[in-house]
């Protein structure tokens, strides 16, 4: 497990658990549909072809190779090849019961590359989750804390990603205003504060397990 | 003295008055972030190729 943070519930709190995704949750994605209300309709499109497009990508660096499943497989693929480019998916999944529809509840599709930096290709959250009507709130930067957790992992200094007209406000806001267009940065210090409002282990209720 | 009243978080809570802030600005704001042209890859899975029939089959419909 990378992370487990909370994000907010219809029915209050509650922790993910985000880790190392595998080929079977390339088809749990697959399966995302967009609920009969969603109050923007665009963001549960946005989702599902995100997570779907995220999930071909893997599946393509799972062919070649170069698809790390673990953070121990990342950093014997780092070692062995320091200059290599390795992809990985981190998968949150609910953590309590009754545990809601998906299995995922979010999504990250994350490239380490030749310089030791990761780049965010896809940040989705199901459908389900993104819907300011819905009552969840949070899954989405639950994923940004967990890659800022995955990057401390691998000594990685940055993080960055190309924001689209829809998320370039979040990241403006979350990088503490400065103006954002098309790409955002997290370098170390961004990433530390991320990795900063995460819970130690034993502040983590008995819910928060596995 | 009565205590001033205060906001109290959810028992068991992790979050931090920033997450809190950073789940209203998600509910406002997509954080989501993906290209639909990135990779050039269509979404349609690869339609499987027509079993070919054997040559005496077609030559028989031919006939």
């Amino acid at each position: 497990m990378i992370a487990s943070p909370n994000i907010l519930t219809p029915h209050g709190e509650r922790a993910v658990r985000i880790e190392f995704g595998g080929p079977r949750d390339d088809a749990a994605t697959r399966r995302w549909k967009a609920p009969a209300r969603h109050s923007m309709p665009h963001l549960a499109e946005d989702a599902i072809e995100f997570a779907r497009l995220a999930g071909k990508r893997w599946r393509y660096y799972l062919k070649r190779g170069e698809a790390v499943a673990s953070i121990h497989e990342l950093r014997a693929k780092i070692a062995s090849e320091p200059l290599g480019e390795f992809g990985f998916l981190l998968v949150a999944r609910p953590t309590w019961k009754p545990a809601p529809a998906p299995a995922a509840l979010g999504i990250a599709w994350c490239r380490r590359t030749w310089c030791n930096h990761i780049v965010l290709d896809f940040l989705s959250v199901h459908p389900a989750t993104n819907d300011p009507g819905g009552g969840y709130k949070g899954m989405g930067g639950a994923m940004l804390r967990a890659v800022a957790v995955a990057a401390g992992m691998i000594d990685c200094p940055l993080v960055w990603g190309e924001a689209t007209v829809s998320s370039a406000s979040f990241y403006e806001k979350m990088l503490g205003g400065q103006k954002i267009r098309d790409h955002f940065f997290f370098d170390e210090a961004a990433l530390n504060a991320l990795r900063a409002a995460l819970p130690s282990p034993s502040q983590l209720k008995p819910s928060a397990k596995p | 003295m009565k205590q001033p009243s205060k906001t109290l978080a959810p028992a068991g809570s992790n979050a931090t008055e920033w997450i809190r802030w950073l789940w209203e600005v998600e509910a406002e704001h997509s954080p989501m972030i993906g290209s639909r042209l990135k990779f050039g890859l269509p979404l349609s899975p690869a339609k499987p190729k027509r079993a070919r029939a054997k040559a005496g089959k077609r030559a028989a419909v031919k006939a």
